[in-house]
């Protein structure tokens, strides 16, 4: 069965090309574009990883990182956090609030792949 | 030693009044017929004799000396003559020589009085004498009989009585005179130590006086000099009160002045402060937003070059590795103006230090930039060492730097030019040397462009691409790894050589 990944992520191109990407590597591929949508697509659609935006409108990717990884229904879910604030402490934040892993934008697509093959095998 | 002329006249005047007495005492006989005429003419005689020698004495009290003894011995001879003619032996009145032999102690000393008293003791021994062996006739008045006075017994206790008596009055008179001549030496000496005594008392009351008078004229002086000085007191005190007000006044205005500037500081520190955070906020944004379109680009760039979206033509593939190193140029532009201003606001650069390897990095710096090296027809040569350590750091950082570093040699080295990198251990760290035969530094300019911004000759810079900043970002990635950075050159048109240390950490 196809893996399902979730990409959680406001700018358009952004997700759009790493849809392309994955879905190129036979991947299924599906975008929320808010927190709000993420969580809704991921109770509804239990995707197999989620690559999470921290800079989107309303609710912030570590807000949704928490909520996802505090509800037993979801927290199982690896997530990625993919975001330009690449700083120390934004990734300690990040891991602190569950994250997986974090990979700062913009990235080596090389690593983006390796990165999910990490997760979904 | 002439006697006192005081003592001179004391003895002529009972001088006087003895002649006088004896004048009027004969005067009174001869008028009552008591005795005989030729007595009476006798002892007139002897009167004026004596009133003679009184009188040459008195005209001659200058020089008394001699007229003294004529007159004193005119008198013992006229009062032993007066005696032998009125008794001789008989007259109980021998001892009248006395006032003689007194006198004569009195004005002069003991040795004329014993003298005198010799004279009228050998006077009186003679006259005895005389009569007793009835030389001379021998003048009765008691018509005793001769018995009665030429009594051998009564002659000797006469003569030794008479010796006795007249020697007495010589010793007593003569001392007599001689303390009392002590006594008025005493008194003149202690009248004249009082005299001299009040002189110097005198001088004291006259040197004190003049002392009073000094004083006081020193105390009027200092008195108006005192009044001058308080005048001047005066007039510097209101002086200064003047002063103070003023300076008091100028200080009001100063504060006032201080306090205004206060205001105006802290308003301005305001507005820095706001403006502060507006750059922040600015910088996060543009980070943000600089670095967005960057994502997707990287990321079709891949698909592309991949030719997972279709196979390219050769030409379709030179042109997608030209828009990919412009890509990966830009976010190094990006990422250069984020660290800039993160260094420019103290804020430390993100560093993830790992063991890497200088050579790596080096030799993949040098691959990367290999291009732009051809595009000049630029020699890079590099000689690193073998076996260098590793050590801790960002190797993302380091190879920022030594990017850096290169692009700046690539800039400013003319075509045809060559760049060295070096690198080798010394001491405890590491040392990598960036040499190009460029146009070189001015010794002024070897630590200027280590500032920000700075660029020697911003055409050359802005025509290669660049904003100045390469080297003071290369300068913060060192030392935040613990090392130095500096440049040298020979000078202008003879090369330059960048060299930066990192420390080997142990191990």
């Amino acid at each position: 069965m196809k893996k399902r990944i979730l990409i959680i992520e406001d700018h358009p191109e952004t997700s759009e090309m790493m849809a392309r990407m994955l879905e190129l590597e036979g991947y299924e591929v599906l975008i929320a574009s808010d927190g709000k949508m993420g969580i809704e697509k991921t109770l509804s659609e239990k995707p197999n990883l989620i690559l999470l935006d921290v800079m989107l409108p309303g609710m912030s990717g570590f807000e949704v990182c928490e909520k996802l990884k505090s509800d037993p229904k979801t927290s199982q879910i690896p997530i990625i956090i993919v975001s330009i604030r690449a700083a120390e402490e934004s990734i300690r934040k990040g891991k602190s609030l569950g994250a997986n892993d974090y990979l700062p934008k913009p990235f080596d697509p090389a690593k983006l792949l390796e990165l999910v093959k990490k997760y979904l095998g | 030693m002439p006697p006192e002329i005081e003592k001179i006249k004391l003895y002529l005047r009972i001088k006087w009044w003895v002649i006088a007495a004896a004048a009027l005492l004969i005067g009174a006989e001869t008028f009552f017929g008591v005795v005989s005429p030729v007595a009476s003419l006798s002892s007139f005689i002897a009167l004026a004799i004596a009133a003679s020698s009184a009188l040459f004495l008195q005209l001659r009290i200058e020089k008394p000396t001699v007229p003294i003894h004529i007159s004193l011995n005119f008198d013992l001879f006229l009062i032993i003559l007066a005696l032998y003619f009125n008794g001789g032996i008989e007259n109980s009145w021998l001892f009248f020589p006395v006032f003689i032999i007194f006198f004569s102690g009195y004005l002069f000393s003991v040795r004329a009085s014993l003298a005198y008293a010799v004279v009228s003791y050998l006077s009186i021994l003679l006259m005895f004498f005389l009569e007793y062996f009835k030389i001379i006739p021998h003048f009765g008045i008691y018509n005793l009989p001769e018995l009665y006075w030429r009594n051998t017994e009564y002659c000797i206790d006469y003569l030794v009585g008479m010796f006795m008596l007249y020697f007495f009055a010589a010793f007593s008179s003569g001392y007599l005179n001689q303390i009392m001549a002590q006594a008025a030496e005493r008194l003149g000496r202690s009248l004249k130590e009082t005299q001299t005594a009040q002189k110097e008392s005198e001088n004291a009351r006259k040197a004190l006086l003049n002392l009073t008078e000094d004083l006081t004229r020193a105390r009027d002086t200092l008195e108006a000099r005192v009044k001058e000085r308080t005048a001047e007191l005066e007039e510097a005190k209101s002086n200064l009160e003047q002063k103070v007000a003023e300076r008091t006044a100028e200080l009001e205005k100063s504060r006032r002045a201080v306090i205004h500037m206060m205001k105006d500081l802290k308003d301005d520190m305001e507005k820095l402060k706001v403006i502060d955070r507006m750059k922040t906020e600015f910088l996060s944004m543009v980070s943000h937003e600089l670095r967005t379109p960057l994502t997707p680009i990287k990321g079709y760039l891949y698909l592309l070059t991949s030719e997972k979206m279709g196979s390219l033509t050769d030409q379709q593939k030179k042109a997608l590795e030209i828009i990919s190193r412009q890509s990966e140029h830009l976010q190094t532009l990006i990422d250069s103006i984020l660290d800039l201003s993160r260094i420019e606001r103290g804020q430390p650069l993100p560093l993830k230090k790992e063991p890497m390897s200088i050579k790596a990095a080096i030799e993949e710096v040098a691959e990367a930039m290999k291009i732009q090296a051809q595009a000049k027809q630029l020699n890079l040569i590099l000689e690193i060492q073998e076996n260098l350590p590793t050590i801790m750091g960002d190797s993302i950082k380091i190879k920022r730097a030594l990017t850096n570093l290169l692009g700046n040699a690539f800039k400013f080295t003319p075509e045809g030019g060559e760049v060295k990198v070096r690198a080798f251990a010394e001491d405890s760290s590491l040392r990598v040397e960036v040499i190009d035969n460029g146009i070189g530094l001015a010794p002024e300019n070897l630590t200027k462009i280590f500032e920000k911004f700075y660029q020697v000759d911003s055409s050359i810079t802005r025509a290669a691409g660049g904003m100045g900043m390469g080297l003071p970002i290369a300068k913060e990635i060192v030392e935040l790894h613990g090392g130095k950075i500096w440049a040298e050159s020979e000078g202008l048109g003879k090369g330059s050589k960048f060299i930066f240390t990192l420390p080997i950490t142990g191990g």
